[in-house]
């Protein structure tokens, strides 16, 4: 038995929700394409939608359980939204408007709160924003706000709702990177909900994938990459906090080479899959300064490219040509060269 | 006759004004935020019906439903001994039916413009409906509600037809400025008669300056 059990079933007259997901204490993902149902399971479970049957529980908690044979039974239980303890983070940072930074925080700080609001203004570093206004944020700062404030009730869960997809590439990566620091900080879980598959890979434990209201998967999230099925461009992100040194940083202890000095251990790293470059053998004289051996793990074909699912020390997703791929003939668990330039391995810092 | 008739139509539209909020808001808030749409469409043409209708018209179905005769006339006569007609309660009635629908209008348009996650918000952080409506819906739509009852407090100090009808035209009791101008014209008091259309027009251009400002407010910055 997970930390949040969802057992749900909506009916509306042109589509049916039926959910059945067991989710750990860490940072759980919904995955699947737009008008799946995802946002009708956190709305169900945040208490602003009513299923028509099932149950949740969120560690040990029953917030909802109606029995479809019998709705009017006594031992029913549907919490309204208010009494749940739910953190809920939007597309949209959708601040109060009227409200200064440190007001919106504090709308839901409990006295009793095992975390401060200091102890939080600290961790999503926004103390030189508290007196601000929402209309004198950037996105990506209003949406550090807006999980702060979720944060400052101390819920038991944080449901987000694609909190990145508005978002520049850079806030992008930096609210990434506090979502597992906030997940591993404070042991609040989170149940991240997007389409997007490379924000899922970076920082999801676990994977639920959604169609047509019905979930389909649960997988980790690595293996997840291998369900790409359009062909826009990956984006292999990964949230550091290791060691750091000059002009060089490490995922999994590989040390990957960087353009400029690295300012902090705590970074989120992206390097675009179109970017990776892979060849059956060792190059010498080329223009990139990081190159490791490592193995296909899978191949995927899309659209108009392949996509290469490569582990050297740590995943990382190539998108190659058609042309290339029958070139290369490439196989699974082929060795395989990983080449990328410094200049192509971008950083947030969190 | 004319600080006489400016006081009564200032009591007369600010009671008028007072009754009115707690109804406008109501309906603003089952109309915006309740999902049924028979409903809505009922309170939707009950709302603009004196809008509509000539005010002398809702004047006579205010005369008949509180006539001694009339079924809430006839409670308030013999249950309580009150009544009604030709009195200033009546003529603050007339005024709050008549000015009711702009009133109204404009709180259901500023609820309406208030977004709907920060209110999904608020209650995930622990607000009762309550406190999420006098910390968000109203907080963020504080200049358009505040816009639309200055709206039907302007209209008020207009009311003419419903008035007459319901209350009479009576010095004292339910003599407005606008019954007071229709009188002075009758009679040929122009002296009365410059003073009253100075009262009238200074009392309009104000109440309409006031809620231009607030209009602008609240379309550009929301804050505060």
């Amino acid at each position: 038995m997970g930390f949040i059990n969802i057992d749900i079933t909506k009916k509306y007259p042109d589509f049916l929700l039926k959910c059945s997901l067991d989710f750990n204490n860490k940072i759980n993902g919904i995955f699947g394409p737009s008008g799946s149902g995802k946002s009708t399971i956190l709305n169900c479970i945040a208490g602003f939608i009513s299923p028509d049957a099932g149950n949740i529980k969120i560690n040990d908690k029953i917030l909802y359980k109606i029995s479809e044979s019998n709705f009017l039974r006594n031992d029913n239980i549907s919490l309204n939204a208010e009494h749940r303890n739910i953190g809920y983070v939007t597309q949209k940072p959708n601040l109060f408007p009227s409200m200064n930074v440190d007001k919106n925080i504090r709308y839901g700080y409990k006295d009793d709160n095992l975390i401060s609001v200091e102890e939080i203004i600290d961790t999503m570093n926004i103390k030189n924003l508290i007196h601000r206004y929402p209309n004198e944020l950037s996105g990506g700062e209003a949406q550090k706000v807006s999980i702060a404030r979720a944060l400052a009730r101390f819920p038991s869960v944080i449901l987000m709702d694609e909190p990145v997809s508005e978002l520049d590439l850079k806030s992008k990566l930096m609210v990434l990177g506090y979502l597992k620091k906030i997940n591993e900080s404070f042991s609040i879980p989170i149940i991240y909900v997007s389409h997007d598959i490379s924000e899922i890979v970076s920082i999801c434990d676990k994977v639920a994938i959604i169609e047509y209201g019905q979930i389909k998967d649960i997988k980790n999230s690595q293996s997840l990459a291998y369900f790409s099925t359009n062909d826009t461009e990956f984006e292999n992100i990964y949230v550091i906090n290791e060691s750091i040194s000059g002009n060089s940083i490490f995922i999994n202890s590989i040390k990957i080479n960087t353009l400029h000095k690295v300012k902090s251990t705590n970074a989120v790293i992206l390097i675009p899959s179109t970017s990776v470059i892979l060849s059956k053998y060792p190059v010498k004289h080329i223009d990139a300064d990081n190159m490791f051996l490592g193995k296909v793990r899978n191949i995927k074909l899309l659209g108009s490219k392949v996509r290469v699912f490569c582990h050297i020390g740590f995943d990382i997703v190539s998108d190659i040509s058609k042309n290339s791929f029958k070139k290369m003939n490439l196989n699974i668990n082929d060795e395989i060269y990983v080449i990328f330039k410094s200049e192509n391995v971008k950083i947030s810092y969190i | 006759m004319v600080i006489e008739a400016l006081i009564l139509t200032i009591q007369v539209s600010i009671y008028a004004t007072l009754l009115n909020i707690p109804l406008a808001i109501l309906f603003g808030l089952i109309i915006t935020r309740y999902k049924s749409k028979s409903i809505n469409l009922t309170l939707d043409v009950l709302i603009s019906l004196p809008l509509v209708l000539p005010p002398v018209l809702s004047g006579y179905f205010l005369l008949i439903i509180f006539s001694p005769t009339g079924f809430i006339g006839f409670f308030l006569d013999s249950v309580l001994g009150v009544e009604i007609v030709f009195t200033k309660m009546a003529a603050v009635l007339a005024c709050s039916v008549i000015s009711f629908p702009l009133m109204a209008r404009a709180v259901i348009i500023a609820f309406d413009s208030v977004n709907r996650d920060l209110e999904k918000i608020a209650r995930s952080l622990g607000a009762g409906y309550i406190r999420m409506f006098f910390t968000v819906t109203l907080r963020e739509s504080k200049y358009g509600v505040i816009a639309g009852i200055l709206l039907g407090f302007a209209r008020s100090l207009g009311e003419f037809g419903a008035t007459i009808i319901f209350a009479g035209n009576i010095q004292g009791i339910s003599r407005t400025i606008p019954l007071a101008i229709f009188q002075s014209i009758q009679t040929g008091n122009d002296n009365d008669l410059s003073l009253l259309i100075f009262c009238s027009v200074g009392l309009g251009f104000l109440s309409v300056l006031i809620n231009y400002f607030l209009i602008n407010k609240s379309t550009g910055n929301n804050r505060g």
